[in-house]
């Protein structure tokens, strides 16, 4: 039996008083893309964290490919490649000096990371600032780095905290075709993004994390099918969509999560 | 137009322009409310009580000074000698113009554009920039000191007020308006990250480079005379300058001559126009949206080339390689590494040149020699302490790819260290060559002896830097020069340590000078520095442990925006 490549039993993480993740189970199975989503400050980037290593969990197990995080986190690391938050670069590097450098830290010989960083650095449209520091490159450009450092040493899950905030519909169509290439191959994707729009058309499973709770996981479908069975439930629901319309991932998460609806008198003189 | 509906009621279509007094009172109105705001956190609190001290310090000093010009302005006009004016206005000017001047230089600029994405119009836009100079803390210094001034001319010669009035007013005017401009101007250069630190730079030579002024001066009177009379016609300049001007207007006044003094103010006049002209213009630049973001500028095309591989180094795992070059890389575009390099070479020249007493070089290190390079190499180490117990300081963001990539935590600090060690080497191989060209050569017991101290040293700066980098960190930015002080632990740490090492070193060494058997001080650091390594080896699986355990810490303060 293929181990998941991302399991969580129970993941808790407090924060004095605040359970900002609370008992999380869930399982992604390997070559899945996978989206986590929530609103802001629901607990997307504090699992990720934890799943990565950035940040110990309070209760719980984690296990990526089948290899316990706590037990042997080198290990785990050796298979994963991350794009956190903040993006993990070295401003005072060059954009190519940052991928030997990344590369190396992966165990990659010398040779081998010079001619991957030459390929990822064309391939992002990054190669014609070699003198360039990470400090002075565009928010798009640095996302850009980030993630071809994240890809240099071929991992098998991909962590990617929010990779399309800040990116032009040009490197982001560069990045879509890279990971789908990653999944073709049988990498696992694990990726946060308040897109819904890219989500919905690159991943095949999600989970909706809400208030530090697991909410909703399985695959979009699934997730239409529970979200559709609910709303035909409830009688004379003005929400409810007509059967021959499939429910958008957006109107799924406002759904489950909730959202404000605009009354007439409220904010007026918006016109 | 067809299709669209009116403008509901209350949408901005209403909305009239704001006078420029609403304008002031909104921006006082926010900077309250960021003040009131930043009293939350008692880090805040202690920044407001700090500020609190400096500017009842500042004020102290300024009312001093008030009163001091004043003083000095009645003896100019009371005893007819104008000679002090040329030194109170040239000196107010300096200081108005520099001062702003030195210190923006260390630091980001406040983007006074930012403003204006609100509607604003520009002659409120010119208002508020002025506004903001005349509020600035050294405008409002030099006023008082421009009051106290007429105060002083006031007493000896009340028919002169309404003289010194129209000439400090109007003098006080062209200061506002050129350090204004001058500040705009220096704003459009510090966007660029390369410009701001190329002017930090800049900034710290000449500041290195005004403490040897003293002691070549006094070398200079010594060995040669002075041929002043040459750069007379540089007197003749100033004289058309406006504090020239201005003290032109005040004596001419004086001697009754009211047409020149009106000539002189007329000219102050003049300088202020062309300025205002000129900051004028480079507002308007602002205004229309001039982009000083820190955006690259277009490489020239053709640049695609193979990435060059990295450094080879096999005597080291390639993580630990692979830090130890990135940590290289890193320190020499650093601007704290060039003060590790350069002050203890400026140190040994200042004690070499420093002034006479009776005309014979009598500092310490003229009359021993060979106490250059330990003394020298030590001052190294010391500076070197600021990154060494702070490493993880500059990493910023980065710092979480030592969590996420496969490598042991051990192996980046030893790295870390590794970098450090090689910093040092350099650095105490520089203050060698020079201890030899500007003193002599060392012996070899005193070499010996350096170097063993500092193996017996370095070590345990690294172990407890190690532990404080994880205890106590604080985010660096090795791009600016403004003083990044450590936290308050880790200052007294590294004090600590500093006292306990220096103190041993310092007694070893003075103790076999003094038994004349300097040879000893090596065989003697020899068994300290095995200690010491020992010692190291242990802290640094200690602190390779602690590094996991704390870096939730470590990311909220290393990471942070």
């Amino acid at each position: 039996m293929v181990a998941p490549a991302v399991s969580a039993e129970n993941l808790t993480r407090r924060f004095g008083p605040l359970t900002a993740v609370d008992h999380i189970q869930m399982t992604v199975a390997a070559g899945q893309f996978f989206g986590f989503l929530g609103p802001n400050g629901a607990g997307k980037s504090t699992t990720i964290k934890m799943l990565t290593g950035l940040l110990a969990p309070t209760e719980g197990r984690i296990r990526i490919l089948g290899i316990d995080l706590e037990e042997d986190p080198v290990a785990v690391k050796r298979q994963i490649g991350v794009v956190p938050e903040g993006l993990a670069l070295f401003g005072r590097l060059t954009g190519s000096e940052y991928l030997n450098f990344v590369g190396r830290m992966y165990g990659l010989d010398r040779k081998t990371t010079a001619q991957r960083a030459t390929e990822l650095l064309d391939f992002m449209q990054l190669s014609d600032r070699p003198k360039s520091l990470i400090t002075d490159y565009s928010h798009g450009m640095q996302k850009k780095l980030a993630m071809a450092a994240a890809v240099i040493h071929g991992p098998r899950v991909l962590f990617l905290d929010e990779p399309f905030e800040g990116v032009d519909a040009v490197a982001s169509g560069t990045l879509k075709a890279m990971l789908q290439r990653m999944i073709g191959h049988g990498a696992t994707i694990f990726l946060t993004s308040h897109v819904l729009e890219i989500v919905e058309r690159l991943c095949s499973h999600v989970a909706i994390i809400h208030k530090g709770r697991l909410v909703a996981q399985g695959s979009l479908d699934e997730l239409r099918s529970g979200v559709e069975a609910r709303l035909s439930a409830a009688p004379g629901s003005a929400d409810s969509a007509a059967p021959h319309e499939r429910l958008t991932l957006e109107e799924i998460f406002l759904n489950i999560v909730g959202g404000t609806v605009l009354r007439d008198q409220e904010l007026s003189w918006l016109g | 137009m067809a299709g669209l509906s009116a403008a509901p009621p209350g949408s901005a279509a209403e909305l009239r322009g704001l006078s420029n007094a609403r304008m002031f009172a909104i921006i006082a109105e926010l900077r309250w409310h960021l003040l009131r705001n930043s009293l939350r956190t008692i880090r805040g609190r202690l920044e407001v009580i700090s500020r609190g001290f400096a500017a009842v310090t500042m004020t102290m000093l300024s009312i001093g000074g008030a009163i001091g010009l004043a003083i000095a302005s009645y003896l100019s006009v009371d005893d007819h000698r104008y000679s002090s004016f040329a030194l109170i206005f040239w000196g107010i000017f300096i200081f108005w113009q520099m001062y702003p001047v030195l210190g923006s230089a260390f630091s980001a600029p406040f983007e006074f554009g930012s403003l204006l994405r609100f509607p604003m119009r520009f002659s409120s836009f010119y208002l508020l920039n002025l506004a903001f100079g005349l509020l600035d803390p050294v405008s409002l210094v030099c006023v008082l000191w421009l009051f106290g001034v007429f105060v002083g001319v006031g007493i000896a010669d009340a028919s002169l007020l309404p003289w010194a009035f129209l000439a400090l007013f109007v003098f006080g005017a062209t200061n506002v308006l050129l350090s204004r401009t001058v500040y705009v101007w220096l704003e459009r250069w510090l966007a660029k990250r390369r410009t701001r630190e190329a002017l930090g730079l800049l900034f710290v030579f000449m500041m290195i480079c005004f403490q040897f002024v003293g002691p070549l001066a006094s070398r200079w009177q010594r060995h040669q005379a002075p041929a002043l009379g040459q750069y007379a016609y540089l007197f003749h300049i100033a004289n058309f300058l406006p504090p020239g001007l201005a003290e032109a207007a005040l004596i001419d006044a004086h001697r009754g001559d009211q047409m020149f003094a009106f000539f002189s103010i007329a000219a102050i006049a003049a300088y202020a126009l062309g300025i205002a002209a000129l900051l004028g213009m480079r507002l308007q630049a602002q205004f229309i949206g001039e982009n000083l973001s820190e955006a690259l500028a277009p490489e020239p095309a053709g640049h695609q080339e193979k990435v060059r591989a990295a450094w080879d180094i096999r005597l080291l795992p390639t993580p630990v390689a692979a830090i130890f070059e990135k940590e290289i890389r890193y320190l020499f575009r650093s601007a704290p590494i060039i003060f590790t390099f350069v002050m203890p070479l400026f140190v040994l020249a200042m004690f070499r040149f420093v002034p006479s007493h009776g005309g014979h070089e009598s500092s310490f290190l003229v009359k021993a020699p060979d106490w250059a390079f330990p003394i020298g190499a030590g001052y190294a180490l010391l500076i070197l302490a600021n990154i060494v117990y702070n490493s993880f300081g500059a990493d910023g963001p980065g710092l979480q790819l030592y969590l996420t990539a496969p490598v042991r935590l051990r192996d980046v600090l030893l790295a870390k260290n590794l970098a450090h060690s090689t910093v040092l080497v350099l650095a105490t191989s520089g203050v060698l060559i020079t201890t030899i060209v500007l003193y002599r050569p060392p012996s070899f017991a005193v070499t010996f002896g350096t170097v063993m101290a500092l193996l017996f040293a370095l070590p345990l700066n690294l172990a407890a830097g190690n532990m404080m980098s994880i205890y106590s960190p604080k985010k660096y930015d090795f791009g600016a020069f403004n003083r990044q002080r450590s936290t308050g632990a880790t200052a007294f740490v590294s004090m600590g340590v500093e006292a306990v090492v220096v103190g041993i070193a310092a007694a070893v060494f003075f103790l076999t000078r003094y038994l004349q058997r300097v040879w000893l001080a090596g065989i003697i650091f020899l068994p300290l520095a095995a200690i010491a390594l020992a010692v190291y080896w242990v802290v640094l699986n200690l602190a390779a442990r602690r590094v996991l355990e704390r870096r939730e810490i470590l990311i909220a303060e290393i990471c942070r925006t």
